[in-house]
């Protein structure tokens, strides 16, 4: 009984098991990639519903100002609602933005790693008229942009997510905007943390995390 | 279909179901009866010894090692199971490793979690199926060899405590969970991917499932140990393997019910959260840590233990002389036992315990440095007063575990000093620690153990010594690389479990990668070698170099100077 | 003496050496002005009132800095600007955020020798005085969920 082949067996048994408990992990729910799941658990204040137009010409392109500034406040579910306003194709991709400054024109954005893209091409249909929503919740207070990846250099804009007025905003979509300087005595002493990065080497600053935002974009108060 | 034919189709497949399991059930119950009376007839107390002795059965991969119950098929069960999960665990440790080749998450960016949810079941299955796994299985096959057990009544109960050990780490495995495995309780409780993954209750049964499995197993071979002993193999005598497994076992059951309690408070928070929770009114979530820790701590040793005494085992083997000294090998395992449940605290230095708790588990934990000491040194001696050392794989294993423990041990005394905790604590210089003595303790001693056991698991085959050689090079030459990049960038201040990092530990992180990398590929060759093996035509005898010196009928053990290797090719000697 | 004599001889001075080197490397590097950068007590309940107290809030997943003083209360997010030579408390605890339920965190200063956890319900001390000016690093290093690894940011010390 020649039982010596069991040792291939075993090898593509082993190869087996490890490729589907790879696929089984992998496969775990996540917030992203798979669309947006809504974290369970998670305390929401209220919801909120925002239409916004998608046109390669800009967002909101033929409705009011092109390329709005959104408020939203913190710990609400923002209802997103792009209707298509063109033949082309879009994405609605929201990322952090780590080089806000107040007073400056939106040139870019963040791209990469960090995106969230909240509706992909293959949801929209190229038809004039169609729409598709998604949903988001901010938990951070700061600045944020919403873009299309296909066109990003026209249809690019601001969020700004105020966390301190939250607990007294309605169910509004638009709050006040965030007052950038608020509970800042210290700008007096201009902004040392400039000076201070600079003993960075350059490598550390290149990869700046998303936490970096806070020192680049605000000026700090100094405890 | 109306709900009548339904009906009627479900009660025809269960009967035709029912008939195959009776006839499955009536065949296995005819076969077992003829072993039985052939074995009563050939002077073999159970059948499993007769089956695999005179007619070749119960190798490493035999189906019967999963019908038959006697200890040698449940040894060879675990072991096969810890090599299994080994490998998927190991997978994972690879997958992350890989995923951290950039400061910025690349392989799972925005889908971070799929870092935690494969680091927690790295680090779990690691433990309960890797660590404790291969010595639960090493420890049943050995020891009725080593005690010369008369009956071995237990097989059942063993068998029924596997099969509940195994499903837990099953569970386990389909729990996704990330909640590392501590399983601290307020994130243990978010059920949803921003916590603990949504099936973190599962995780909790298995692992309650594990313990249950591995406390009626201890039980027994606590037993098989006190009480059933062979006539001429007295308590002072017994191999220090035997000695080294009994206060695992008993380190275990005096430690596993804390935590088994806690997960039982753990999972009735899920449905009314009161015990964990955090929240004004109910109690701190420390002191969940608390009672981890308690087994926590243990369970560490836990996993070095059965090895250290598999080291006293080997070093003979290929010295030819005895070890150095028996009494202070038992002294020193003996030493561990106690002390090992006196330094949990060191987990919780910094949590707000306040200064004397710090003081008194860290002078604790110095004490620790005594039996671990002892119980090197008393290698070292075997080691040095041989006129001759083989060095084939098995043994090239234990010098490498030497190597790693003292480096291991000793950066585990260094992070128990208080001001060296709050440096080092939660960073990956714990990690670099215990990959030290994980990777050559454990996982090297428990693979030359395997070395050992080659001719029987294999039934009757060599390993290729080039493959070993390859696997043991790389796995050694891996560990220490990996190892010594994490303690380095952690004493730096690089942080354990994150998916990201700041960019100045890029290098230690990919140091580390590197060395991971060496040791995933080392595992092929490990695997090689068995398959290669297997396809080969048996060449030898199905005896192992490890039960070589206690097969005969001499009157007692361990008095006479261990005889020279019956079958040295067979271990890669010569 | 025996072989077995002389070794054993050898085990105990071998000990005794490294246990003396360990000690002194011990005491050595307490006192190195790496490890003195900073000053820290950690007491339950014992403030100076002099000093300046920080409160220090770790949710999922960001650390929140706040201070109250007469021009009002600042609050920082992921990001701390201190004085040099000033004594500063940190009372570390755990806030639920915008989720049902707190969790541990754990705040590490690695250049000032600092790590405290947060715990629901717990308020953890830790005093210092920063003695060097510059850009340092501090993380959580306790797993605290999905985006554990942004919990994380640079505190600067100015003059």
């Amino acid at each position: 009984m020649n039982k010596g082949k069991l040792g291939a067996v075993y090898g593509i048994v082993i190869v087996l098991l490890i490729g589907m408990s790879l696929t089984f992990v992998l496969s775990a729910p996540t917030s992203s990639g798979g669309g947006l799941l809504d974290p369970a658990g998670l305390k929401t204040k209220g919801t909120i519903d925002q239409t916004i137009y998608a046109d390669a010409g800009g967002w909101n392109y033929s409705h009011g100002a092109i390329n709005p500034t959104l408020y939203f406040p913190l710990d609400y579910k923002i209802c997103f609602t792009v209707i298509e306003e063109d033949n082309l194709p879009h994405t609605l991709t929201l990322n952090k933005d780590s080089k806000y400054a107040p007073g400056t024109a939106l040139t870019t954005y963040e791209n990469g790693a960090t995106a969230l893209t909240l509706i992909t091409t293959g949801q929209l249909t190229q038809i004039p008229g169609h729409s598709a929503k998604a949903s988001y919740i901010f938990f951070q207070p700061g600045n944020y942009t919403y873009w299309c990846t296909v066109h990003p250099t026209t249809m690019l804009a601001r969020i700004q997510v105020n966390g301190t007025a939250s607990g007294s905003a309605a169910t509004s979509i638009v709050s006040q905007p965030i007052n950038q300087n608020s509970g800042n005595h210290h700008s007096s002493q201009s902004n040392p943390l400039i000076s201070a990065l600079n003993h960075f080497d350059s490598s550390s600053l290149s990869i700046l995390i998303k936490t970096d935002q806070n020192i680049l974009a605000r000026d700090l108060p100094v405890f | 279909m109306s709900v009548t034919t339904t009906l009627i189709e479900i009660s025809v497949i269960m009967s035709i179901m029912f008939a195959i399991l009776f006839f499955m059930y009536y065949k296995y119950l005819t076969g077992k009866t003829e072993a039985d009376v052939l074995a009563d007839e050939n002077n073999y107390y159970d059948y499993g010894s007769y089956l695999r002795e005179n007619k070749r059965k119960g190798g490493f991969l035999s189906t019967n090692n999963f019908i038959l119950n006697d200890s040698k098929s449940i040894g060879m069960r675990y072991i096969m199971t810890a090599l299994t999960f080994f490998f998927i665990a190991g997978s994972f440790g690879l997958l992350m490793r890989v995923s951290l080749i950039q400061p910025n998450p690349t392989l799972f960016s925005g889908r971070e979690v799929l870092y935690d949810v494969l680091t927690t079941e790295h680090a779990t299955l690691m433990i309960y199926m890797w660590a404790l796994g291969g010595a639960m299985g090493i420890a049943y096959y050995l020891l009725p060899s080593f005690l010369k057990v008369k009956a071995d009544k237990y097989g059942s109960i063993s068998s029924t405590a596997y099969w509940i050990y195994l499903l837990g780490g099953v569970f386990i495995l389909l729990s996704r969970t990330s909640t590392r495995w501590y399983f601290y309780p307020p994130l243990a409780l978010q059920l949803n991917p921003y916590g603990a993954g949504a099936y973190n209750w599962l995780a909790v049964i298995g692992l309650e499932m594990i313990f249950i499995g591995i406390t009626i197993a201890a039980i027994v071979v606590v037993r098989m140990i006190i009480l059933d002993r062979g006539e001429n193999v007295p308590l002072t005598k017994m191999p220090l393997f035997a000695w080294s497994v009994l206060f695992t076992l008993l380190m275990f059951l005096a430690s596993a019910p804390f935590l088994m309690s806690a997960l039982v408070m753990l999972f009735y928070d899920f449905f009314n959260p009161i015990f964990f929770t955090g929240v004004a009114g109910a109690s701190s979530p420390l002191s969940f840590t608390e009672l981890f820790w308690i087994w926590g701590h243990p369970i560490v040793y836990i996993a070095i233990l059965p090895e250290f005494g598999l080291i006293y085992e080997i070093i003979p083997k290929f010295t030819g002389k005895k070890i150095f000294s028996y009494t202070s090998g038992v002294i020193g395992l003996a030493l561990l036992m106690p002390l090992s449940e006196l330094v949990w605290g060191h987990h919780l230095l910094n949590s707000g315990f306040g200064l004397q708790w710090g003081l008194f588990f860290s002078t604790a934990s110095f004490l620790v440095v005594i039996p671990s000491a002892i119980t090197i040194f008393n290698y070292i001696a075997s080691l040095w007063s041989a006129d001759k050392i083989r060095l084939s794989t098995p043994m090239l294993f234990v010098v490498n575990g030497i190597f790693d423990f003292i480096i291991g041990g000793i950066t585990g005394v260094m992070q128990a000093m208080l001001v060296v905790n709050i440096q080092v604590h939660g960073t990956y210089w714990v990690t670099g620690h215990f990959h030290f003595i994980f990777m050559g303790i454990t996982t090297g001693i428990i693979f030359a153990s395997v070395y050992m056991l080659w001719p029987t698991i294999t039934r009757g085959r060599k390993y290729d010594q080039h493959l070993a050689t390859w696997h043991f090079t790389l796995t050694a030459i891996g560990s220490f690389v990996m190892s010594m990049g994490w303690t380095v960038g952690g004493f730096l201040g690089m942080p354990r479990f994150v998916s990201g990092y700041f960019a100045r530990f890029q290098v230690y992180q990919d140091i580390a990668i590197a060395g991971g990398v060496i040791i995933g590929i080392g595992q092929l060759f490990f695997l090689a070698n068995l398959i290669k093996s297997l396809l080969d035509e048996p060449s030898t005898t199905t005896n192992n170099a490890f039960e070589d010196e206690y097969t005969g009928d001499e009157n007692e053990v361990g008095s006479n100077e261990p005889e020279p290797l019956k079958n040295p090719t067979a271990v890669g000697g010569e | 003496m025996n072989k077995k004599m002389k070794i054993e001889a050898m085990w105990i001075i071998g000990v005794l050496v490294v246990l003396a080197a360990a000690a002194g490397l011990n005491v050595y590097t307490t006192g190195l002005p790496a490890f003195s950068i900073a000053t820290k007590e950690t007491s339950g309940t014992h403030i100076n009132p002099s000093n300046h107290v920080i409160e220090v809030q770790g949710e999922q997943w960001a650390w929140v800095f706040t201070k109250e003083n007469s021009t009002g209360i600042h609050t920082c997010t992921d990001s701390l600007t201190i004085h040099v030579n000033t004594t500063y408390t940190l009372v570390v605890s755990s806030t639920k955020g915008s989720h049902k339920l707190a969790v541990i965190h754990d705040l590490y200063i690695a250049q000032f020798d600092i790590q405290v956890y947060a715990v629901p319900g717990q308020n953890n001390t830790v005093t210092f005085t920063p003695i060097h000016t510059g850009t340092f690093i501090f993380e959580c290093v306790e797993y605290c969920g999905y985006d554990h690894y942004i919990m994380r940011g640079y505190l600067t010390v100015v003059k």
